[in-house]
């Protein structure tokens, strides 16, 4: 596509190998030094401190310290990885993590596209502002509302179902273990559709206009050229995205799962951050805690490369 | 034509009533929040109220402000805001340019080392001593330095900075143009809707932000509002679990208010301020900031 | 480097400048500290030889693991405050913050004066290991010989190496009990006393499971509706019920038993189940969490209920006459004696001292005198005479101006009169001696209840030390096999027969097993039986002790 830039920039000024690298060195003297203090500041913040990793494979002491604690090796990976509940919550979190994927990841991007073909400023003014407050409203507070809509007893919903004869009986929507997923996921796109869609709006804000006016010309509608103009133009956010959604794949919002949990959807609400936050963190074992991280993370990690690579391959559009 | 236009009516028809639907049901919470943040605490405990208070009462945030202290732990969450956010972008962008430009020698290698550390943390510990050794600890700093980089804002920044035509900066730099007067003179003024943005969700994160307080400072004089309000709210509910007949002796008056309700006025005091700043911002968010430039 | 030099100077200053603003008698109490504190030569305020004490301004560091919580030292305005100023020398520069901060705070070795933790947190062991914290007995024998701390609680927090390092909060220490002192429970049976009167259901009917049955059905055919909700009969407890029916917690060898498998918990599952099938307790009560329970309790679509820390006063104040009375308790099959937990006799938090702090004798000699009965009460409502005063009866009256400026905005009182914030050593026995006599019906019910329940309590101690500490892999297991139970309970409840419940009862002990539950066990039943020998008893539960 033409927004890669791979291609295009070829290598600059050729040279004989040795005196050309470092003349290229010295002539980017001035871009070199604005990505310096970046890999300075997270050698300091985050590299520094990376030693604490180590407590993965230790019997971590406090009083030891983290140098000193007794190493344990690979003893609290597989403590996790032989639970008997460890493919329940692996399940799990991949169900709703892909479930989100296909239905949340899309819709702040149509959001914003929607939003976009507005024509009263006002009122898209209006919609944009009202829509990322209930990014601002606690998980704790928004879950109580959604199971207080929900609830079999008193729930306007179940009112809606009695009353209409969709069903004789109430349904118990949070007892019901096949309805969590869905339940969960539409909960997050609801609370998350506003806030998510900022980067969105801020990237088709700097689509050409140019570009519109001469799909207009060449007789394109509107949903046209929302389709042909504006969704090429942002494709290249909408990849960043997309990879960094599905490096994150064994990650769950922890709050949000923790209010709507109950021990009728236990069997499909527990989560690898859920389980190891009860079993491990609450229980201040901050080696297992570590080492459940560290296992995560290195999942994570293949995935981005993973993701980037097909990225690369389907569409032209990469991180790196 | 005609059947274009109208094409699109119906069109703007459907995305009038998508947008109408979408609205009410982002705003209920919202609203439904705002409302118990008025209403009296036990009153509110027997449910229902959603719309429009149902006892009337002002207590929640008088609650809220009883502390005049709160007007300082305003004043540290303002200065963090502020400078934490102009800091964080100003730096993150800068880093960003320089990585958005292939000809950068070790940007993969860059890259890689920047990505790796959004996937693995050392934990509390070593970065309590890290502070400590740094002299962060109880200092202002410490909300402002280690929170002027992130890497996921540097990523979406420079796939921004991308995405203008390289011809730009090629023929300033024919005019002779420096690398540093590329960014800030032709680059930045393009990019200002994803720097709104990043501005945006910094700014909040530094708003909200309390646990680099709670972790790493002591000092009154440094305690974010957030904080302050956390604590007040933590502290209605503990306070019963062990003294619970203290509370029982208490007039019927002091229930007017309720954790829940504490904790609804505390979020609209802190979200007001946000709401306050965001049309602002939204400026930014409008069409066509690139093509003036192009042209020009 | 020059950079973090400057700053950690910056900050030692700072940390010091109470210290130093202390002036030269800071100076004196160094080199006092290795004689008795009574040679101590006082300076400033305090005349030689008016008092022994020290009351030379001070001010100490406090670090308290609530980040919850925050106290400002503010002897102008806050009456509290003030008032142990005046009275022992010392400001109190309180931080707080969470485990993890302490954790850190630990690691950096740079402890306050006095730190404040959990009594279950893994931090505690740490630091009574580590040195950093000096044995109280020792602090007291030397500069404090008359502070007298309950012996069950120096027991009971004793090390291997035969000193104890912390103060506890909310102890109840047995031996300082006096007639008519009871410790509470969170556990019991409630009902409301309208509908009851309504439909001639008395509280002795709840004594038994048919009986209790019964009730709940009458409840539900008479279609009751208050406030235009249907009224739900029951939201029961499992672990109530059982304990209820009697589940022991000790063998007649002394070993300890998991009461979630005897077969009166069983019999508890059973008939929880029955009152589901029947209709008599919703599927919801499976689902519900404490607060959404406690919003339809107080719409007053409830009518009985077994959780005491579900609050109806919003009930009452909407209507006197719905009110909840005790009721019961029914007892099971064996007739074995009901039961209730009480709340944590060992206390909640524990206070410790630096062992490198400069005031080691002043500091105990404050742990002393707020640990004092009166200072209990100071504590919990504000200096006496300000906020409070004995009646004719011995009980505590809240002062007018406290009570005005408490209705008007109860944190604002808190600001001037500082009750309830320094509650580290607090002691609540005095308090509860004191309770001030209750105003209305509601309050006069409520304490009714509680003392009626306290005759079902039990001496829950030597079962405290079983819950595994934090950071040790007995914990880990201890947190899987209640996740598993918090399934397998509402499994049971909303079973579709009695023959499944047995299948699920079985089924979850043998996937314990996977999970670890005989080193569980084991290390349980460890702690506990050493818990007894600290205690000097051989059996603990009620049942085992007549023998």
């Amino acid at each position: 596509m033409e927004r890669t830039l791979e291609a295009r920039h070829s290598a600059p000024a050729s040279g004989t190998e040795g005196s050309g690298r470092r003349s290229r060195w010295k002539s980017q003297f001035a871009l070199q030094s604005m990505v310096w203090p970046g890999l300075l500041f997270l050698i300091v913040f985050s590299y520094v401190p990376m030693y604490g990793i180590l407590i993965a494979f230790k019997n971590f002491d406090l009083f030891l310290g983290v140098m000193d604690s007794p190493w344990a090796g690979f003893s609290h990976f597989r403590e996790f990885l032989t639970d008997p509940n460890f493919m329940n919550v692996l399940r799990n979190t991949l169900a709703m993590n892909l479930l989100a994927l296909f239905l949340g990841f899309p819709a702040p991007i149509l959001f914003a596209l929607l939003l976009n073909e507005l024509t009263g400023v006002r009122f898209k003014r209006f919609v944009q502002t009202i829509s990322y407050l209930p990014h601002f409203v606690s998980w704790v507070i928004f879950g109580g509302l959604i199971l207080t809509v929900l609830s079999p007893s008193n729930g306007i919903l179940n009112l809606l179902i009695v009353k209409l004869h969709i069903s004789d009986e109430p349904i118990n929507f949070m007892g019901n273990p096949d309805l969590f997923w869905i339940i969960m996921v539409g909960a997050e796109m609801l609370k998350g559709i506003g806030w998510g869609a900022i980067i969105y709006i801020a990237a088709i804000s700097g689509v050409d206009p140019e570009l519109h006016e001469a799909a207009t010309i060449d007789g394109a509608g509107r949903f046209q050229r929302m389709r042909y103009v504006t969704v090429p133009s942002i494709m290249g956010t909408i990849v960043i995205m997309l990879i960094f959604a599905v490096s994150s794949i064994l990650n769950t919002g922890f709050e949000q799962i923790m209010v709507m949990q109950n021990p009728l959807n236990l069997d499909v609400s527990e989560t690898i951050d859920t389980y190891v936050y009860k079993v491990g963190l609450q229980q201040m074992r901050y080696s297992y805690s570590t080492a459940v991280g560290l296992a995560k993370s290195l999942v994570a990690l293949v995935l981005l490369f993973g993701a980037n690579y097909v990225s690369r391959k389907l569409t032209n559009n990469s991180l790196f | 034509m005609n059947i274009r236009s109208k094409g699109d009516k119906w069109f703007d028809t459907f995305n009038i009533i998508v947008m109408t639907a979408i609205m009410v049901l982002t705003i209920a919470p919202f609203w439904f929040a705002l409302v118990g943040s008025f209403n009296q605490g036990l009153d509110y405990m027997r449910g229902g109220v959603y719309f429009w208070p149902r006892t009337f009462t002002l207590s929640n945030y008088f609650s809220v402000f009883a502390d005049q202290t709160i007007f300082h732990a305003y004043f540290v969450t303002i200065s963090r805001t502020l400078a934490g956010t102009a800091l964080h972008v100003a730096f993150t962008a800068l880093v960003a340019y320089g990585m958005s430009r292939r000809a950068l020698a070790g940007r993969n290698v860059y890259i890689v080392v920047m990505m790796f550390t959004m996937f693995f943390y050392g934990g509390l510990v070593p970065t309590y001593l890290l502070y400590k050794d740094l002299g962060l600890l109880n200092n202002f700093l410490v909300y402002i330095i280690p929170t002027m980089f992130s890497v996921w804002d540097m990523i979406i920044v420079m796939s921004f900075f991308r995405s203008i035509p390289e011809q730009i900066i090629e023929s300033a730099k024919i005019d002779g143009a420096g690398e540093y007067r590329i960014f800030l003179q032709l680059i930045l003024p393009l990019t200002k809707p994803v720097l709104a943005a990043i501005a945006l969700f910094n700014g909040v994160y530094h708003w909200n932000a309390y646990t680099d307080a709670m972790l790493f400072t002591t000092k009154e004089a440094l305690e974010p509002v957030q904080l302050f309000l956390m604590r007040i709210v933590t502290d209605s509910s503990v306070a019963t679990k062990f003294g619970e007949q203290a509370a029982s002796v208490m007039p019927e008056e002091a229930k007017q208010i309720s954790p829940e309700t504490l904790k609804l006025a505390m979020m609209m005091a802190t979200t007001a301020p946000i709401l306050v700043i965001y049309p602002f911002l939204q400026k930014y968010f409008v069409k066509g900031v690139l093509i003036g430039s192009v042209k020009g | 480097m020059q950079f973090s030099k400057k700053w950690i100077g910056a900050t030692m200053a700072a940390v010091l400048m109470g210290g130093l603003l202390a002036g030269c008698s800071s100076g004196n109490e160094n080199a006092s500290n290795a004689k008795s504190s009574e040679s101590a030569v006082p300076s400033g305020t305090a005349a030689p030889g008016e008092k022994p004490e020290d009351k030379s301004p001070i001010k100490i560091t406090w670090f308290v693991d609530q980040d919850y919580y925050k106290k400002n030292w503010d002897p102008e305005n806050n009456l509290l405050d003030k008032m142990i100023t005046d009275e022992t020398g010392i400001s109190i520069d309180f931080t707080s913050g969470n485990s993890d901060k302490l954790s850190a705070i630990i690691a950096s070795g740079d402890i306050p004066d006095v730190i404040t933790l959990d009594k279950g947190s893994p931090q505690r062991g740490v630091l009574e290991k580590s040195g950093l914290v000096s044995p109280l007995d020792e602090l007291i024998k030397q500069h404090d010989p008359d502070f007298q701390v309950p012996k069950s609680m120096q027991d009971w927090f004793r090390n291997p190496d035969g000193h104890f390092y912390g103060f506890a909060s909310f102890f109840w220490a047995k031996e300082s009990f006096q007639p008519g002192d009871r410790i509470r429970s969170n556990q019991g049976l409630y009902a409301r006393q309208d509908i009851m009167d309504q439909l001639g259901i008395k509280a002795e009917d709840f004594n038994t499971k048919e009986g209790l049955v019964s009730a709940l059905r009458k409840v539900k055919d008479s279609g009751t509706k208050y406030n235009g909700f249907t009224v739900t009969p029951a939201y029961f407890e499992s672990w109530i019920i059982g304990n209820f029916f009697g589940a022991p917690r000790e063998d007649s060898q002394g070993n300890l038993i998991d009461r979630e498998r005897t077969p009166e918990m069983l019999e508890a599952y059973k008939f929880l189940n029955r009152l589901y099938r029947e209709g008599l307790m919703p599927e919801d009560s499976q689902t519900l969490d404490k607060n959404q329970i406690q919003e339809k309790v107080t719409n007053g679509a409830v009518f009985a209920f077994t959780n005491r820390t579900i609050d109806w006063s919003a009930l009452y104040q909407a209507d006197p006459k719905a009110v909840f009375v005790h009721v019961g308790p029914v007892a099971g099959d064996s007739g074995s004696k009901q039961y209730v937990d009480p709340v944590s006799s060992s206390g909640w938090t524990l206070s410790m001292i630096n062992s490198k702090t400069k005031y080691p004798d002043r500091i105990i000699k404050l742990f002393n005198y707020l640990s004092t009965e009166e200072m209990s009460l100071n504590v919990n409502y504000g200096p006496k005479g300000a906020a409070w005063n004995y009646d004719e009866n011995g009980k505590v009256k809240l002062t007018d101006e406290f009570n005005t400026l408490n209705a008007e905005d109860a944190n604002k009182a808190k600001l001037k009169y500082g009750n309830g914030t320094l509650q580290w050593l607090i002691n609540w026995l005095p308090i509860q001696r004191t309770t001030p006599a209750t105003s209305t019906e509601d309050a006069r019910i409520k304490e009714e209840s509680t003392i009626y329940f306290a005759d079902f309590t039990y001496d829950m101690l030597p079962f405290e030390s079983i819950t595994p500490l934090g950071g040790t892999e007995e914990g880990g297991i201890n947190a899987k096999i209640e996740e598993q139970r918090k399934k397998q309970r509402a499994k049971m409840i909303l079973a579709k027969s009695e023959a499944d419940i047995e299948k699920f009862f079985n089924e979850e002990i043998q996937r314990e097993e996977k999970l670890g539950y005989q080193k569980l066990y084991d290390y349980q039943n460890k702690q506990f039986q050493e818990a007894k020998k600290a205690l000097g008893m051989a059996f603990a539960w009620p049942a085992n002790q007549k023998k």
